[in-house]
């Protein structure tokens, strides 16, 4: 059993998407910039001029943050860096692929799809 | 010693929890639907008030409030089986009124976290505008709730975009807001569904082993294939290509051994 330290700080959503996603995500009121000197924030504006670096790098600090407990990621991005995602296993914050409005949902790049044809050996 | 009851009594245990695995499955798929509802009716909305938008300023990242505080969060708790579950969890209240009962330790004010009402505090802060708080005998928590809903208020993201905004932004909020509680839901699903994978995997374990015990045979065992990774399978692919070209070559070169490129194409065929 995790141990309650490992999440019970985790308050916060985290979002990693296209300006359209974020926005509408902030306006439900997951924003957050913290205070003080290292402001950080818990959200990200992906473009199509957007480097893979960068999205990298905030997806490494999102997850290595601790007070965040869902990151958020549009499945078009997350394709951008697949494999970290694949090679993602900690638990908490937990990653979810949600559909932007380019890019709607795709269930051949569903990763529990894919896990469902592989216990019943499809 | 194994008998055939107890084998029977497994496999009706497997079965058990596939209904269970399948059932959490057809949930994972609903919630699915419903955030990409939610989330769809968001950008229609967002992309109407974009084009209504007054001077034809577009509503993104160059109006966000660089100060946001979240309003809304995430309650984990993790049951005996180590099966998580996330719940939508109201920030701005919890903190006021954390910071209210610390203030006046003597002062009952109720917990205000809702977990399944989108917009408590728009509700809360229409509710206190009424004529009626203003009666001494709801004094005590109207002071509190009045604290909460000029918080609140001030919080409200929809602020950000100024006070001429188009009505169908606020129809945005309502949509994506609508959608943060099924997304709870689905992470929270995920996980049971990875618990109950586990589970299955360890009985069907077991009844291979009883069965392999009592001699029954094998063949009718569920086989699992093995995943292949999006970058194995571009490999693959990659070596199809290659195979056929080396063979094209080859033909073209003559004769290199019985083995290398020949073999490769009979093997992807």
């Amino acid at each position: 059993m995790a141990a309650p330290s490992s999440y019970k700080d985790r308050n916060f959503l985290a979002v990693i998407g296209d300006e359209d996603t974020v926005t509408g995500l902030l306006l439900a009121g997951i924003g957050h910039v913290t205070t003080g000197a290292n402001a950080t924030r818990n959200f990200l504006v992906v473009d199509p001029k957007t480097e893979v670096d960068k999205i990298e790098k905030a997806f490494d600090e999102m997850t290595g943050r601790k007070d965040i407990g869902i990151l958020l990621i549009n499945q078009h991005v997350a394709e951008r860096i697949r494999y970290k995602i694949d090679m993602y296993t900690a638990a908490f914050p937990a990653v979810l692929e949600i559909p932007s409005k380019d890019h709607p949902y795709d269930p051949e790049k569903d990763s529990v799809l894919k896990r469902v044809k592989k216990l019943f050996g499809e | 010693m194994t008998t055939q009851q107890d084998l029977d009594e497994l496999q009706d245990k497997l079965d058990l929890l596939i209904i269970s695995y399948l059932d959490l499955f057809d949930e994972y798929q609903a919630s699915r639907d419903e955030i990409s509802r939610a989330l769809s009716d968001g950008f229609f909305n967002l992309a109407q008030a974009n084009f209504n938008a007054p001077n034809r300023v577009r509503y993104g990242q160059d109006m966000y409030d660089n100060r946001m505080q979240a309003l809304r969060g995430v309650r984990i708790d993790v049951n005996e089986a180590d099966v998580t579950t996330y719940n939508l969890k109201d920030l701005t209240v919890a903190e006021v009124v954390k910071s209210e009962k610390s203030e006046k330790p003597d002062s009952a004010a109720p917990s205000k976290l809702d977990d399944s009402d989108p917009e408590p505090t728009k509700e809360k802060s229409s509710e206190d505008a009424g004529p009626e708080n203003s009666s001494p005998a709801k004094s005590q928590p109207s002071d509190s709730e009045a604290v909460l809903a000029l918080a609140n208020s001030k919080s409200d993201p929809l602020r950000w975009f100024g006070i001429l905004r188009p009505m169908t932004l606020g129809n945005a909020q309502k949509n994506f807001t609508q959608s943060l509680p099924p997304i709870m839901k689905l992470v929270s699903t995920l996980d049971n569904i990875e618990y109950h994978e586990k589970r299955i995997r360890d009985v069907r374990q077991k009844v291979r082993v009883m069965r392999r015990e009592l001699g029954i045979n094998l063949e009718d065992d569920p086989v699992e294939v093995p995943v292949t990774m999006p970058e194995l399978d571009k490999l693959s692919i990659d070596k199809n290509k290659v195979g056929n070209g080396t063979k094209l070559n080859d033909d073209a070169e003559g004769e290199k051994g019985p083995g290398g490129p020949e073999e490769i194409v009979q093997t992807t065929e």
